[in-house]
């Protein structure tokens, strides 16, 4: 008798996790429809506004000429808003994934991707060649951004920054503390020589350098988006095979080390694969502020802290913040497009407070 | 039965010298107290032996097995290790927590056996209702439990504990301690535990290691606790009672 109520109790607790793991599953899966319907919503919304059909149909006529739709459709569906969708989707996905990993192994629910002076050292890069000329094109009175020559030069100090953080931390020991504090020294000393750049630059490039520090998703077109896409696509599954050790993260270093973890490689390694994912999106796209603060922490409010779940979600979330915002980017005062990074924080905030506040209790 | 052999270990952080040839051997069902003050070398000690450290000199052996050829998983089935201050951390559900034990022997998805033994565990502990909470939501006693609970599913011979019993209250202080004395004698488990408080040392454990200045000072049943030793090792006055059972009641002297 008692040992049948104690047999009861163990398939109960088995019985409820399996029951809580499923539910994740469903929430992970039902993000995926979701994601999908925003990008026909997003393809079909606009300065001009094209139907649902329509789309579809402009989105079919490339691969079959049954669905032969109006020229127009075509074009704006195809050459301006699908890259710049398929951007907000991959960007997204990788800043959250990029803040998520972050968060865990720095082991601080205010690291984000840009913690670690991968915006700053960007911005550096690309204020360097459009101040000394090699990042401004000019023909007579024209002047045009040689933007191959920002991207590389921004991509490139923005991974310098990460490389003298991960160097720093190799002498120091790789804890938490000494990253998030070398980031912070990385950031400031960056964002000082970007200043002390603007200072001598003539007015015309200082409004090129600010233009180009705003997040925009405007700036993707299909010779940049499958760079940033293979970026991600190789990075995502290295990051996403690490989620029992990220696990293992929550009870402690020695914890962790003794479960076999290699705690310092996990950590160093991690960082450096975000940053680069943070800094092939900044590289091309400006500086995307909060959808790496704000989706991990929204994904975990939602679906808890096992990095199985996590990480997938975040990943959806990211994207489908990012699509939603730059979706009301384009369309709130259209024509005018705002800047995304502008409709990150005023969307993301109220929801992520909203949920703050929801919670009884601590959440972090 | 399990038997775990120190020979001679040296360990020193930098040119600071934390442990000086340190040697013990300690059989299964058995509860080995580490005590000495602060800075003596109990946590090394702990770290030395689980591997997390590697002794300059010396070997550790489980069974004949030197532990400085294993890797850490293999490590990690034979031993584990609740250090004694967890940093504060991210949430993570009471289950997922302490299925990280089953790490070391998981490949990818944890199989029926890592759920049932961890549900085991977590009803063993009567941890039930938490199953599903945050760890990050606990009191310390129950997250004590947690990572107790961890170092059970792990299934291993040796059990290393720093300070099991740091900032719980009495009730938790006692209620940890008999859970471990009960696991290790069902379990066969050979149980190293660094302690402060000396009058729970005597009464949970079967033998008292003394450690001075990262040398072993004494070693012994409970009785090698006198006055004498004690004011050696700790460097102040004591008065050693016996309660009704015998057992000798430490009461520092005001003092020092």
């Amino acid at each position: 008798m008692l040992d049948n109520l104690r047999s009861k109790r163990e398939i109960d607790i088995r019985e409820l996790y399996s029951f809580y793991t499923k539910k994740k599953t469903l929430f992970l899966l039902s993000l995926i429809p979701i994601l999908l319907i925003l990008i026909l919503v997003s393809l079909s919304v606009g300065s001009a506004s094209i139907s649902l059909k329509e789309v579809i149909y402009a989105f079919l006529g490339r691969f079959s000429s049954d669905f032969c739709s109006d020229k127009t459709a075509y074009t704006i569906v195809w050459n301006l808003r699908f890259p710049r969708v398929l951007m907000a989707v991959i960007a997204g996905a990788a800043l959250s994934v990029a803040g998520t990993v972050l968060q865990t192994t720095l082991r601080n629910p205010l690291a984000s991707p840009y913690t670690l002076g991968v915006a700053s050292s960007a911005a550096f890069g690309a204020a360097l060649s459009i101040i000394l000329g090699a990042g401004i094109v000019s023909y007579g009175q024209l002047i045009f951004l040689n933007l191959p020559a920002i991207v590389v030069n921004a991509f490139c100090f923005s991974m310098l920054s990460t490389f003298i953080i991960f160097w720093l931390s190799k002498i120091r020991g790789a804890t938490a503390g000494t990253i998030v504090l070398a980031g912070i020294a990385i950031m400031y000393l960056f964002s000082a020589a970007t200043s002390l750049l603007q200072y001598f630059g003539t007015t015309e490039q200082v409004t090129a350098v600010v233009f180009w520090m705003f997040g925009d998703l405007g700036k993707a077109d299909w010779t940049n988006l499958p760079i940033v896409a293979t970026v991600v696509l190789l990075t995502l599954p290295v990051l996403f095979k690490w989620c029992w050790d990220y696990n293992a993260l929550a009870l402690g270093d020695e914890t962790a080390k003794s479960l076999g973890v290699n705690v310092e490689f996990i950590r160093l390694t991690s960082m450096v694969l975000a940053s680069l994912l943070t800094a092939v999106a900044v590289s091309f796209l400006g500086t995307i502020g909060f959808i790496g603060l704000i989706a991990p922490h929204i994904a975990r409010m939602l679906i808890g802290g096992d990095h199985k779940f996590l990480l997938p979600s975040a990943c959806l979330m990211g994207s489908i913040l990012l699509l939603i915002a730059d979706t009301v980017s384009r369309t709130i005062i259209s024509p005018l497009i705002l800047p995304v990074g502008v409709l990150t924080s005023f969307l993301g905030v109220p929801l992520f407070l909203y949920l703050l506040l929801r919670r009884r209790i601590e959440y972090w | 039965m399990v038997r775990l052999e120190i020979r001679g270990i040296s360990f020193s952080y930098g040119s600071i010298p934390a442990l000086r040839d340190v040697s013990l051997k300690v059989d299964g069902r058995e509860i080995l107290s580490i005590v000495g003050p602060n800075g003596s070398g109990k946590t090394t000690l702990l770290r030395c032996i689980n591997g997390v450290l590697k002794p300059k000199i010396g070997t550790v052996l489980i069974d004949e097995v030197n532990v400085s050829q294993l890797n850490r998983r293999e490590i990690a089935k034979v031993m584990s290790y609740v250090p004694q201050i967890a940093d504060n951390s991210f949430p993570i559900t009471v289950f997922d927590a302490i299925l990280m034990g089953r790490r070391p022997y998981l490949s990818w998805k944890p199989s029926t056996k890592d759920i049932e033994v961890v549900s085991k565990i977590i009803k063993l502990l009567g941890l039930e209702k938490l199953a599903l909470r945050n760890i990050n939501e606990l009191s310390g006693g129950e997250f004590r439990k947690v990572l107790l609970a961890r170092a059970l599913v792990q299934e291993p011979k040796v059990l290393l504990l720093d300070e099991p019993t740091n900032h719980l209250d009495l009730k938790h202080q006692v209620e940890i301690l008999n859970l471990i004395r009960r696991e290790a004698k069902e379990r066969n488990l050979c149980v190293i535990m660094a302690m402060h408080d000396l009058n729970l040392a005597v009464r949970f454990s079967d033998r008292i290691l003394m450690l001075k200045g990262g040398k072993i000072f004494a070693v012994g049943d409970i009785s090698i606790l006198t006055p004498e030793n004690v004011r050696k090792v700790y460097g102040i006055k004591v008065e050693v009672l016996k309660d009704k059972t015998g057992k000798p009641v430490i009461i520092p002297s005001i003092r020092l």
